[in-house]
């Protein structure tokens, strides 16, 4: 698992992930993931169209880090959701705390929103 | 579409308990895919079920001492495919946590119970028991799955 993060970018701040995002993958990013969305009040869209799994512990990821930034003022979106990506975090109840965008311009338009 | 029934020797792994045995998971539901000629999304839940239910026993039915083996079993009937994991570890009944409260707002979110709930909502049968000091979980996936709207509680 790997995170891309467009160092020039800034409110919102533009990263992609790629990989699985299943036990092993959210543990080598979580450190990184957490600091670059969760301590500061910048907007962050997320790419997650490289991303081809998802479990459980990585929902969590995504949920703690967009609370956090909520709790900062700041809003965290996701867009790019493979298929069956999208469907197991529609199933898991997060399409409606966090917005799960088609591509990258409806993510800047829930953004602006 | 229902598949047509070409029976297939059930396919066994043998697991330590321990995480870094989820690769050989991995290694093994290529091949039981292959062997049954899954689709993709099949292949996909059927992962993400036993991954979540794999880990859960990785992480609380597991006792103190020597370690232990996890016992899978899978097979395709028909338009499904049956699951049977076995461990040794203490009794653990995942069936009897408390199905996820869905949260309306991000701000009451807890990330709590994802595991289980998206166990139940991908498996069309989920039991539990414990037998001769193992906890043996079984469960059943569609192979076509329909997605139910997430009903909230409470």
């Amino acid at each position: 698992m790997d995170i891309l993060f467009d160092e020039a970018s800034h409110n919102p701040k533009r990263m992609s992930l790629s990989g699985r995002m299943d036990t092993k993958g959210t543990g080598l990013i979580e450190l990184r993931f957490t600091g670059l969305t969760a301590t500061d009040s910048d907007n962050v869209m997320v790419d997650m169209s490289q991303v081809d799994f998802i479990a459980s512990l990585g929902m969590r990821l995504l949920l703690s880090c967009a609370k956090a930034k909520s709790a900062r003022g700041g809003r965290m979106v996701m867009f790019g959701l493979q298929p069956m990506v999208l469907e197991a975090l529609e199933t898991a109840g997060i399409g409606s705390l966090i917005p799960l965008c088609a591509d990258e311009q409806s993510a800047l338009a829930s953004l602006a929103g | 579409m229902i598949r047509e029934d070409h029976p297939v020797e059930p396919s066994r792994l043998t697991l330590f308990n321990r995480h870094d045995e989820l690769d050989q998971l991995a290694l093994w539901l290529e091949s039981f895919a292959s062997a049954n000629a899954l689709p993709a999304q099949a292949v996909f839940r059927l992962d993400l079920v036993l991954t979540e239910a794999i880990t859960n026993m990785m992480d609380y039915a597991h006792g103190p001492g020597a370690e232990e083996l996890i016992h899978l079993t899978g097979s395709v009937q028909g338009d499904h495919i049956d699951i049977e994991l076995i461990d040794g570890g203490p009794a653990f009944d995942p069936t009897t946590y408390k199905p996820a409260t869905l949260p309306k707002t991000l701000e009451e979110a807890t990330p709590g119970g994802l595991g289980i709930h998206l166990i139940r909502q991908y498996t069309s049968h989920l039991e539990y028991r414990h037998e001769n000091e193992h906890n043996v979980l079984n469960l059943r996936l569609p192979i076509q799955y329909t997605p139910q709207r997430t009903h909230r509680q409470g």
